[in-house]
């Protein structure tokens, strides 16, 4: 028990080094023209970038300068493996379409198996894959639909003019957005939305929030058809 | 009424007398009095002089704009008006040439002068004279001279997109009463150029024609075409170079695109690298200076009506007309009001602002969007209050005066220190009450909490 | 794109144009002037362009049959407000959108405020509602949402604009307004606080709020209302949930709408003005006719099944434009009493919905496609 829980504590430190390390040095934008590091560029909102959730014990190397609300899920995942009476809570609140059923694919048990150890599924296999999915689309619209894990400044939150993600067109990217004057994907409009409408601070593309919101947009607009470009 | 025009000529003259203390641009070695003419511009042999030195480095033959798509360019350039060196040459020739107005004192140059970042720093644009009762009026128009720099990408010309084409746009100034003062008669327009043995012999080898009006507008087009001046500190910092652009700046750029909204009207990018959706927006520089909502409701109440059945009513209306901008083109009334977003390339050195050059600085510039505009019936409601605060706006103003091409440093560079003197005095868009959206656009006082 | 060499150039015509274009009515007589602009008006109105915040015409029927003298109102709906200092947006477009009311020539008879004052039923946001609604000049009738009512179920709403249940008769029309965003209990057993339970009305695609609907005490009261009136009684029914089914995952739906449309169908000239949509939407089941109301706040996306066939979308907006897809407008109560309804959207041309288009069934008078469609 002690060594998997020294494992865990080595695991969670290094990867909490990792991603403080990694976000020093993450450019803003990705176009060439605005890859300014942080630390050059002074801007009059507070510095809401809190350090990323490592277990507590490790040292948190950028402090946030206004406290985040905490939400489920993301890279604190660990923290609340077992409770997951958010998911169910949140499926009750929005209709959030299921992801792809794989169980076709899944061809013998476990005890079945005689090697192809990397050729075929099994039934529990596809399981796993389902939950872990949902969990990241049903997180996604736990923060689409609250405008204080938005970062929001004027209570306005994601489902306020896209109802069921309704409108968002995840199946158009990359486009020319208008809006942004330049070729996008769906995190830079996101952001965009998050900047204009919400007038909340950006998020990277690594943020878990944006990780889970793209998750959640690309799941409600499953079934249409992709035509990156479409205005 | 009267009061409006006396206030209007105040105005103006209040306008030129600071746009002459602020915004002369020496031109090194030479005494002012000697190298302008009668209307202020400067004279041709200067000109041309100045033209020949921002192209030394280039061919000034060449109408192509790196970076940008071919497919793009040529949707925007009229069939049949390609460009060859004997257009360019015959274009050269003819926008410097006063013959073409109706006293001969007015050429192209006049109001776009090589000298004045082809513009003529004044609000709005002196023209030919007028005789009234043997006295010589000076007439002025009541639009800024755009720059013709860069114009090739365009969509439309003239701050109302009236004109589809550079070609088209050429031709107007030459029979606008105010401004070249020609009448509307071909004969008349080409009769000072049409005997010159210079001319014909320039006019068949560019278009295989006898000297006429029409390729007067097209020559003109492709010579401007060569004014290709998009060589600025901040497109080499694009390309790579992170000295060329100072840090404010790049802040500047990062506020443009984000809290400033600046990015969704004044589009950049390499397709199109002017900063312009090319379309019309009412942002409130009409409602500043007059009852711009009686104004448009007399002209919607207008169009309600026959036309035929109706009596003429000029003076209460034709100055304020032009305030209507793209409404008076399209007869919609959601363009009422509405003017083209101007490219921001080289803007730090094309001042005075605006449709109607009403604004001295850039810094005025964003302190009018950083409140949200004036509010009338036909703001476009994408301005609104930015909330930035004062280092902010000096970072976007550093962005915009990073745009100018290099071979203006030195006139960009007085221009940045004259516009900072002046608005260090005086900032009168500044509205810090309404940027920080404590009192709404469209709040009576005190009306909310 | 050829460059045309024309008699008359672009630039003298537009100078010309300019000097010819602005007169001097002073010569026309009121009634003279309003034949003049009715012609013109309808030249406008079939081509689906209309003055936006100018004198417009009332639709002149020939005068022995007409049931109702023609008039005017004005609407303002679905402002969502915060308090200033959360949210300054939406304050600004409701002050815009009385502007644009009290900046008409001819102000309309009374204004319609279609519910949905307040986004989260706070007092301070009712009353900023209110206080800004006062600037209001002509006299304003103003309908309950549920974004008002689920915090403290109506008690401030009803504190300060009195029944949600109402009626009047003005000028041969019965206005009759009802309470038709009743919900069936569901924050009891949920052990739910006042703002959990408006929260949770306020999240128009939140599944554990129930259907709209009108419920039998109103059904009664609103049959009551209409049970002296003859058949051929023109009404306009004002209701914030459409009184029809069009797509229950966002509300758009009243629960008990066939028996609504039982109550009123027996009448022959009736309209449903509704709230809550935030839309351009149309619809005619039997002899009646729905319309939709413009938000000052946002707009919705068209749902994704269930929308009538006589509705024209709106132009597709764009969220640069916060005032885009936004907007207040007219109901032009016509010689027989019907309603000819414009949407004034902000930045756009405005639209006229017409009671002919209806009529026709969508052959006559059809409202402008939208360049950008929804998708």
């Amino acid at each position: 028990m002690k060594k998997i829980s020294t494992v865990l504590f080595l695991l969670g430190l290094g990867t909490g080094l990792l991603l403080t390390l990694l976000w020093q040095h993450m450019p803003e934008f990705s176009t060439r023209g605005l890859a300014v590091t942080p630390a050059k560029v002074r801007t009059n909102r507070p510095a809401a970038r809190a350090a990323t959730q490592a277990p507590a014990a490790a040292p948190v190397a950028q402090a946030a300068a206004t406290p985040k609300p905490e939400f489920p899920g993301s890279s604190s995942q660990w923290t609340r493996a077992f409770d997951t009476s958010w998911v169910q809570a949140e499926l009750e609140r929005h209709e959030i379409k299921p992801p792809a059923d794989n169980k076709p694919i899944a061809t013998m048990t476990d005890s079945q198996r005689q090697g192809d150890t990397y050729g075929n599924y099994t039934v529990p296999d596809t399981i796993v894959w389902e939950k872990e999915t949902e969990r990241l689309v049903v997180e996604g619209s736990l923060i689409f639909h609250n405008a204080d894990l938005l970062g929001s400044t004027n209570a306005t939150s994601c489902d306020m003019c896209h109802p069921d993600a309704e409108g968002t067109h995840a199946e158009t990217y990359p486009k020319f957005q208008v809006q942004l004057g330049r070729a996008a994907l769906l995190r830079d409009m996101a952001n965009w939305c998050l900047e204009n409408p919400c007038r909340a601070e950006p998020m990277s593309g690594d943020d878990p929030r944006m990780r889970a919101l793209e998750a959640y947009m690309q799941a409600q607009r499953t079934g249409k058809t992709m035509k990156y470009g479409k205005h | 009424m009267l009061t409006q025009i006396i206030s209007h000529q105040i105005r103006r003259a209040t306008g030129l007398a600071l746009a002459a203390v602020v915004l002369i641009l020496p031109v090194p070695g030479m005494s002012a009095d000697k190298t302008l003419d009668e209307h202020g511009a400067a004279i041709p042999e200067v000109q041309l002089q100045a033209l020949e030195q921002l192209q030394k480095d280039t061919n000034p033959y060449d109408t192509t704009i790196p970076g940008v798509a071919s497919e793009y360019y040529n949707a925007l350039v009229p069939e049949g008006n390609e460009a060859t060196p004997e257009r360019v040459e015959l274009g050269k020739k003819l926008y410097f040439d006063k013959r073409l107005s109706r006293d001969g004192t007015v050429a192209c140059a006049s109001c776009h002068d090589t000298t004045k970042a082809f513009a003529d720093a004044r609000p709005t644009s002196e023209g030919v004279d007028r005789l009234e009762d043997d006295k010589v009026i000076k007439q002025f128009g009541t639009k800024n001279s755009p720059t013709t720099m860069n114009i090739a990408l365009y969509h439309t010309m003239f701050w109302d997109g009236r004109s589809p084409s550079i070609e088209h746009q050429a031709m107007q100034p030459i029979i606008n009463p105010i401004e070249m003062g020609m009448p509307m008669d071909e004969n008349t327009i080409i009769a000072g150029i049409k005997d010159d043995p210079v001319y014909k012999e320039m006019f068949q080898k560019a278009y295989g024609r006898d000297v006429n009006y029409k390729d007067v507008g097209n020559a003109l087009a492709v010579f401007e075409r060569t004014f290709v001046f998009m060589d600025s500190p901040f497109f080499r910092f694009l390309k790579g170079d992170d000295n060329a652009i100072s840090d404010d700046a790049k802040a500047g750029w990062i506020l443009f695109n984000r809290e400033g909204r600046c990015n969704s009207c004044h589009q950049i990018s390499p397709t199109n690298p002017l900063g312009t959706d090319n379309k019309f927006h009412n942002i409130g520089v009409s409602a500043l200076h007059q009852d711009f909502t009686s104004l448009a409701q007399q002209a919607l109440h207008a169009l309600a009506t026959d036309s035929s059945e109706a009596k003429l009513d000029e003076l209460a209306l034709s100055s304020g007309m032009g305030e209507l901008g793209r409404f008076l083109v399209t007869k919609n009334s959601t363009d009422m009001g509405a003017f083209r977003t101007p490219m921001i390339l080289n803007v730090g050195i094309t001042g005075p602002y605006m449709h109607d050059g009403s604004f001295n600085t850039l810094w005025d510039v964003i302190d009018h969007y950083n409140k949200g505009g004036e509010p009338n019936l036909y703001l476009d409601g994408g301005i609104e209050p930015l909330n930035l605060t004062d280092r902010q706006v000096d970072q976007l103003v550093e962005f915009l005066f990073s745009l100018t091409d290099v071979r203006f440093a030195d006139a960009n560079q007085n221009q940045y220190k004259l516009q900072k003197a002046q608005a260090a005095q005086s900032r009168p868009h500044k509205d810090d009450a309404k940027s920080s959206r404590s009192v709404l656009l469209f709040e009576k006082k005190g009306e909310a909490k | 794109m050829n460059t045309r060499y024309r008699r008359e150039n672009l630039e003298t015509r537009v100078e010309r144009e300019r000097t010819e274009f602005f007169r001097d009515l002073k010569n026309l007589d009121r009634r003279s002037f309003l034949k003049v602009a009715a012609g013109s008006f309808a030249a406008a109105a079939a081509a689906g362009k209309l003055g936006l915040g100018s004198f417009t015409s009332v639709a002149f029927a020939d005068e022995t049959a007409a049931k109702v003298e023609p008039f005017r109102i004005a609407y303002i709906s679905d402002s969502h407000l915060y308090v200033k200092s959360k949210n300054d947006r939406f304050a600004n477009a409701l002050m815009r959108a009385v502007d644009d009311v009290n900046a008409l020539e001819e102000q309309p008879d009374f204004v319609f405020y279609g519910g949905d004052l307040a986004q989260l039923g706070q007092p301070e946001e009712l009353e900023l509602g209110a206080q800004i609604l006062k600037n209001l000049k002509a006299p304003l009738h103003i309908m309950v949402g549920e974004h008002d009512w689920y915090f403290d179920m109506g008690e401030k709403w009803q504190s300060l604009f009195g029944s949600p249940c109402w009626s009047f008769d003005h000028k041969g029309v019965h206005f009759v307004c009802i309470m038709s965003v009743l919900e069936e209990d569901f924050w009891t057993a949920r052990n739910m606080t006042p703002l959990e339970r408006m929260q949770t009305v306020a999240g128009l695609d939140n599944h554990l709020q129930r259907p709209f609907t009108v419920g039998e005490a109103t059904r009664k009261w609103l049959a009551d209302d209409l049970a002296k009136l003859s058949d051929e009684q023109p009404v306009v029914l004002f209701s914030h949930s459409p009184l029809y089914h069009l797509y229950k995952n966002w509300n758009f739906w009243t629960e008990d709408a066939e028996e609504v449309q039982a109550i009123l169908n027996r009448f022959k000239t009736m309209t449903v003005i509704h709230g809550h949509t935030h839309q351009m939407l149309t619809n005619r089941i039997g002899n009646i006719d729905f319309h939709g109301l413009l938000s000052t706040a946002w707009p919705w996306p068209y749902a994704p099944s269930g929308n009538p066939e006589l509705t024209v979308m709106m132009n597709r907006s764009d969220p640069f434009n916060p005032a885009d897809g936004c907007g207040n407008g007219e109901l032009h109560i016509t010689a027989d009493g019907l309603v000819d309804k414009v949407y004034k959207i902000w930045n756009r041309d405005p639209i006229l919905v017409s009671a002919a288009y209806l009529a026709s069934d969508g052959e006559e008078q059809r409202p402008k496609r939208p360049n950008l469609p929804s998708y």
